[in-house]
């Protein structure tokens, strides 16, 4: 019972600030990957320091999300800690690898989003050639029904960049928020520019 | 983990306010008096919290509590003119029932990104700024109105049982343990822009509403703050 | 069958039979005499606290018939809810059938009629008396009113460690919550052992009054047992179902002795004709668990069941291609081979076998197979990216 409480207590003083505010402006993610928004967003902050992405929402999660790779090397996960909705035992999660062509890229990002949600079956749709940040990529579509009945549809934008994975992905409301947000989503896929140690 | 997260968002939820309103508006847009509003079926659940830690929904209290919240809608909508259109939910079409749903997660949304501290989000600048888009006009058939009223209420009461638990577990562990909780939020959505005008949570360890004068007290205590 | 912890987060759509690892461990007790099994039409005493915990059900019911995650093939849900029908007899009209999409193994059903399968326990049946064996079972939890029965232990509250578990929380956490996810901790109860042993024994003589081989369900059981054995998570990978089971294997014994000698029909060829298209449905669920070691057994074995030739060789490519260790990629291209020379493999094989082609360097025997692909599923959700490998 003690040991119930000093948990709440410890949840209650780390979950303060968890959100921060992201400007208009290019900004750093990493230092290894530079976005460039048009409007302002809040980021999770204080997320744990073995989690390799980064979220951001404008309404909150459950409404509307940009996950972010900032380059996901070889042998890591995309998700180190499972969401409310996933089975508590789904780790370890799918890992990258450098010998992994666009199709098992997305099968990989798509079963991640899958499993996460509570293994919710997920369509991907038009996985098609493209760039980011100057390297040839690809760029995917999918949907799916949330476990709490709602629909969500999704785009991810990304690149395998010397063997590690980079890319944004918009996951929002079928309803209202993906049309909302999708511009934006494509001016910050457009403007994704990656960092590297002598630049 | 996310359990004791619940718990402790209920403490500081319950420990600050009764009802914490928030509008976008002064004032509701009354075309020829009334104000227009689609009231969605109120979502109303009750709990009975038994000894053995379980909260038993109680299909027969929530039941005649829909009644009572139902007739206690009727008596406020003439007090403060309002012309609130019943909607069933069996007839709706599935895209109608997406945006529901999607009023709904805005409406739970609202309630951890505005009312809890470390979840608020710095765009929104403390303001109640929220959206379910063009598509919220579906909410409303061939009548005319103006906006849309969602209610969600949760009442749990202890069971007899359950407060000799709760009295052992002052004594044996000095822990207080809550009896029963009243939670709920009122929002209320404009049918053009889709945004959330006006927007109320409750959080209290009072009111019941299994009567008729318990629920007129809720209704009022939930609609407080609605714009006139 | 019944469900633990594992399950209860995702709680969505629990059922009667949906139990809560959390409450019942530690609390494998049952009450000595139960209440009297059903009537065939019997509905609870108005106002007694088996209708209220019926009325709950009944507005969760009201939700999963719109939900996303539901299976609605009419032919589909035609065949199985034939097969409930017959099993249940009398009972035929008092309990109703839902196919969830969740790739795990089970099943559950409700206090108030409502049953639920799984896909993932569907993807697992060889046969229709193995469907049959688990219909039984979650019959027999419905007309014995085990959920009740468990319902009335707990409130008496004996368990007073369970008090600060779930109440609380429930009560203040649930705003927004589905009707269905609310009925699930209306249902958060195990069933004990007891229980499961009565749904068991009731569950063969179901199926075997219906003429199907009883024996049936204990190959199933030892099928899944086999399985998780498999799995790369080791004891999580056991998940909750088996947590809350404890006495899975001595269950299994008994099963064996009561059905042993006795014979009757398993209708294999039936049940794969019937499921048609949803078997693909069933096995992309599945690998998209990436449990490559754990779904290989399973393929292998639904393999050599005899079951859709070419659909479990293309399982067994996917599974050897996405691990992609040492030697998968030529396995996986084996595998692709023979999957396209049998029957019933989908296009999707000759994509496989195109991917590992080209990643094994051997451009011909990729661009040979992407355009089979290409001709078979023009339409296909990474058709521009395979015909940009292409040109
Ligand atoms: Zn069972």
């Amino acid at each position: 019972m003690t040991r119930l409480f000093a948990v709440a207590l410890l949840v209650l003083l780390t979950a303060c600030n968890q959100w921060t505010l992201v400007n208009p402006g290019p900004t750093n993610i990493r230092s290894s990957l530079q976005l460039s928004p048009t409007i302002a967003f809040n980021q999770r902050a204080g997320a744990l320091p073995a989690q390799p992405t980064e979220t951001w929402t404008l309404d909150g999660p459950l409404l509307n999300r940009v996950w972010i790779l900032p380059g996901i090397p070889e042998g890591r996960p995309l998700v180190v800690a499972p969401s409310t909705f996933a089975d508590p035992n789904a780790r370890p999660f799918p890992a990258i690898k450098p010998t992994m062509n666009e199709t098992e890229m997305m099968e990989l990002i798509a079963d991640t989003i899958s499993i996460d949600n509570g293994q919710v079956a997920l369509t991907t749709e038009n996985l098609r050639p493209t760039t980011f940040s100057g390297q040839p990529g690809f760029r995917f579509d999918f949907q799916f029904a949330g476990r709490n009945e709602l629909r969500y549809r999704g785009s991810f934008v990304g690149a395998m960049i010397d063997g590690k994975l980079f890319g944004v992905m918009l996951t929002a409301t079928s309803l209202h928020h993906y049309q909302s947000l999708l511009p934006e989503f494509e001016r910050l896929a457009a403007s994704a520019r990656r960092l590297t140690a002598a630049s | 983990m996310l359990r004791v997260f619940l718990v402790v968002v209920a403490a500081i939820g319950l420990a600050a306010c009764v009802t914490t309103s928030d509008a976008t508006i002064t004032e509701l847009n009354r075309p020829n008096g009334a104000a227009r509003i689609v009231l969605l079926p109120p979502d109303v659940q009750l709990f009975e919290l038994s000894a053995g830690g379980i909260s038993e929904p109680k299909e027969d209290w929530s039941a005649s509590a829909r009644e009572h919240m139902t007739a206690a809608l009727r008596q406020v909508e003439r007090e403060r003119n309002l012309r609130l259109i019943n909607r069933e939910d069996d007839q709706s079409t599935e895209e109608q029932v997406q945006v529901a749903r999607l009023f709904r997660a805005t409406a739970s949304t609202i309630a951890q990104h505005h009312y809890v501290p470390a979840e608020q989000l710095p765009t929104k600048q403390g303001r109640i700024r929220w959206s379910i888009g063009s598509e919220a006009g579906l909410l409303r058939r061939e009548e005319t109105a103006d906006y849309a009223l969602m209610i969600l209420l949760q009442d749990s009461f202890a069971s007899a049982g359950r407060a000799a638990v709760i009295f052992l577990s002052a004594v044996l562990f000095g822990v207080q343990v809550e009896g029963g909780v009243q939670m709920g939020v009122a929002a209320l959505v404009d049918l053009k822009t889709g945004e959330i005008v006006w927007y109320n949570r409750l959080a209290r360890s009072a009111g019941d509403s299994r009567t008729a004068e318990g629920a007129l007290e809720t209704v009022r205590v939930l609609l407080t703050g609605l714009p006139q | 069958m019944s469900e633990g912890r594992l399950f209860d987060r995702r709680g969505f759509l629990g059922g009667g039979c949906a139990l809560c690892g959390l409450l019942a461990a530690g609390c494998q007790t049952t009450t000595a005499a139960g209440p009297a099994r059903l009537n065939p039409g019997e509905r609870p005493a108005a106002a007694s606290d088996e209708a209220s915990l019926w009325s709950a059900m009944e507005r969760a019911e009201r939700d999963i018939r719109t939900s996303a995650h539901i299976v609605r093939t009419p032919e589909v849900m035609e065949y199985l809810t034939g097969i409930m029908t017959q099993l249940a007899g009398p009972f035929a009209r008092d309990v109703r059938l839902y196919v969830v999409r969740v790739p795990e193994f089970n099943a559950t059903m409700a206090p108030n009629g409502m049953m639920q399968i799984w896909t993932g326990l569907l993807l697992r049946c060889s046969n229709e008396a193995q469907l049959a064996a688990v219909i039984g079972h979650e019959l027999a939890h419905y007309t014995q009113r085990h959920a009740i029965e468990r319902l009335r232990a707990f409130r008496s509250g004996t368990d007073i460690a369970a008090f600060l578990g779930l109440g609380l929380a429930v009560a203040v956490g649930g705003l927004g919550m589905l009707a269905t996810q609310l009925a699930t901790v209306g249902g958060l109860m195990a069933y004990t052992r007891d229980q499961e042993r009565e749904a068991d024994a009731v569950g063969i003589e179901l199926a075997a009054a219906a003429g199907y081989d009883p024996g049936q369900g204990g190959a199933l059981w030892e099928r899944l047992l086999g399985e998780v054995a498999r799995d790369e998570r080791g004891d999580r990978g056991r998940g909750g179902f088996f947590a809350s089971h404890p006495a899975i294997e001595e269950r299994m014994e008994v099963i064996r002795r009561d059905t042993a000698g006795r014979t009757g029909e398993t209708h294999a060829e039936r049940f794969r004709s019937r499921l048609g298209g949803l078997q693909l449905a069933l096995v992309e669920e599945e690998l998209r668990q990436r449990r490559y070691a754990r779904s290989e057994w399973l393929f292998d074995h639904l393999h050599k069941d005899g079951a859709n030739p070419g659909l479990m060789l293309h399982a067994l490519g996917e599974v050897n291609r996405l691990r992609d260790a040492a030697g998968d990629g030529e396995r996986a291209a084996g595998f692709y081979t023979a999957a396209v020379a049998a029957t019933g493999a989908p296009p999707e094989a000759w994509r496989g076998l195109g991917l590992v082609e080209r990643r094994r360097g051997r451009a011909d025997a990729a661009s040979a197979a992407f355009t089979r692909y290409l001709a078979l599923k023009p339409t296909a959700a990474d058709a521009a990216m395979i015909r940009s490998y292409l040109s």
